[in-house]
């Protein structure tokens, strides 16, 4: 079955990324979605199915704390899996996400491999 | 922290980012490019507050923006690469907090694209290094001060 | 089980499961191998440096000299032979700091970037590598099943493994002589 990628960066060179890497997973990917911020990709999460959140921290509007505080408060968004993508690579920083409800949390840099890695083992899948 | 230590952090996170996300490594220290087109900064606030900024220019920020994005560098817009070089500033001025000796979260502000003034921040403490990197230079700079 | 024997600065493509594919001494040259388990095409690549010269005539006669050429030539191959990228698993070995290399160039270290830059331009990264240090390998990869062997010039040898290289002898069943 397709899954549903919604990938949430202010930056539009990081979501051509994060997209690349989730494509290394060989997954098959009914469709990527993409927000530039936390209020875009709530609005988004209200109007259609998504399996796996890739989430900054760092943005404008709404930052990726405040997303999943609010995703984790949504009883019909609460059950996807988000993983952290963010610079922060403060132990509080990903205690408080995890707490808060994220499966993953990776910082940058990192190598493609790693968040490969991250989302398969968050999906319950392996490539090779 | 000492000066010595901010040139430390400083040439790590280079090393640390260009490596991993840019398939990418500096040959060395060099003197900085005066002509260098492309800049951006990013404010970080927290138990230390300051910028971090990157000077490079376009030849070599194409290059660094083909190797991030897989594509070849003719297929790359200006638009593009100007962001690859907000995000490389991003990626830059996190690792360099992260690996700051302070308690507590660092917040960062949305990297900004400027048009080659060199610019300075309010900042106690300035570093600037410059690298060799494929088809040029890439200076790096930080201002911090202490939080109030 | 035949043996193609891969030099310095070469490359081949191999559908015949009966063939062992073999490339010795990677010093500080990297041996890119590839496998599609379906199609059962195996290929490896020997490069020596990360980029082609500005010069077309070196870049034309010795393209696996080069990772920049050298990548993207085996990948290509591989597909023509019905590899699908999608399916292709990925060995990378060598790019290690051989011992007289004084220079502050290290090449080895600039191979394995260049064998990720290359990868990552074809939506590929390496499901395993045994890279860097300073040990010189010798590879075999069996085109039939796509196991790759590597063994040190004391005569250790390892499989590698797509979940994590395995550090022993190969057992029964093993193609390694």
């Amino acid at each position: 079955m397709a899954l549903n990628i919604l990938i949430v960066d202010d930056s539009p060179v990081m979501r051509v990324f994060l997209r690349k890497v989730v494509q290394l997973t060989g997954l098959a990917v009914g469709e990527y979605c993409e927000a530039g911020d936390g209020e875009a990709a709530l609005k988004l999460l209200h109007e259609q199915w998504v399996d796996l959140v890739l989430t900054d921290i760092n943005m404008p509007r709404m930052n990726g704390e405040e997303l999943v505080r609010q995703l984790e408060s949504d009883e019909m968004l609460r059950d996807i899996p988000v993983i952290v993508v963010s610079t922060d690579a403060s132990p509080e920083r990903i205690s408080r996400m995890m707490k808060l409800g994220a499966k993953g949390y990776i910082s940058k840099p990192f190598v493609p491999e790693t968040l490969r890695d991250e989302v398969e083992k968050v999906l319950g899948v392996q490539h090779v | 922290m000492s000066r010595n230590d901010l040139d430390r952090l400083l040439t790590l996170a280079v090393d640390d980012v260009l490596e991993t996300m840019f398939f990418s490594e500096s040959s060395g220290p060099c003197q900085p490019d005066p002509s260098a087109e492309l800049e951006a900064d990013v404010a970080f606030t927290g138990e230390t507050s300051g910028t971090v900024g990157v000077r490079i220019a376009k030849a070599a920020a194409a290059s660094l923006a083909a190797s991030f994005l897989g594509e070849s560098e003719d297929s790359l817009s200006d638009i593009q690469i100007g962001h690859v070089v907000c995000e490389l500033a991003n990626m830059l001025c996190g690792c360099i907090v992260s690996k700051m000796p302070a308690r507590g979260c660092f917040t960062l502000g949305s990297p900004g694209l400027r048009g080659g003034k060199a610019s300075n921040s309010n900042g106690i403490v300035q570093v600037q290094q410059s690298f060799a990197i494929e088809r040029g230079i890439l200076t790096v700079s930080m201002s911090s001060s202490e939080s109030a | 089980m035949k043996e193609l024997v891969i030099g310095v600065g070469d490359g081949a493509v191999s559908r015949d499961a009966e063939t062992m594919l073999i490339t010795y001494a990677l010093g500080s040259c990297i041996a890119l191998m590839v496998h599609d388990p379906v199609a059962r095409v195996a290929g490896m690549a020997h490069y020596m440096l990360p980029e082609s010269p500005q010069s077309q005539a070196e870049h034309d006669t010795r393209p696996y000299k080069f990772a920049d050429t050298a990548i993207p030539l085996l990948l290509r191959a591989a597909l023509a032979q019905g590899a699908d990228r999608r399916r292709l698993v990925v060995f990378a070995a060598g790019g290690a700091q051989v011992m007289n290399d004084n220079s502050i160039f290290n090449v080895g270290k600039r191979n394995c970037l260049a064998l990720r830059k290359a990868l990552w331009k074809f939506g590929l990264v390496a499901h395993a590598e045994d890279i860097g240090g300073t040990l010189v390998r010798t590879v075999r990869m069996e085109v039939g099943s796509g196991r790759v062997w590597l063994q040190s010039p004391a005569g250790k040898r390892w499989e590698m493994s797509a979940r994590g290289p395995r550090a022993a002898d190969p057992g029964e069943g093993s193609s390694w002589r």
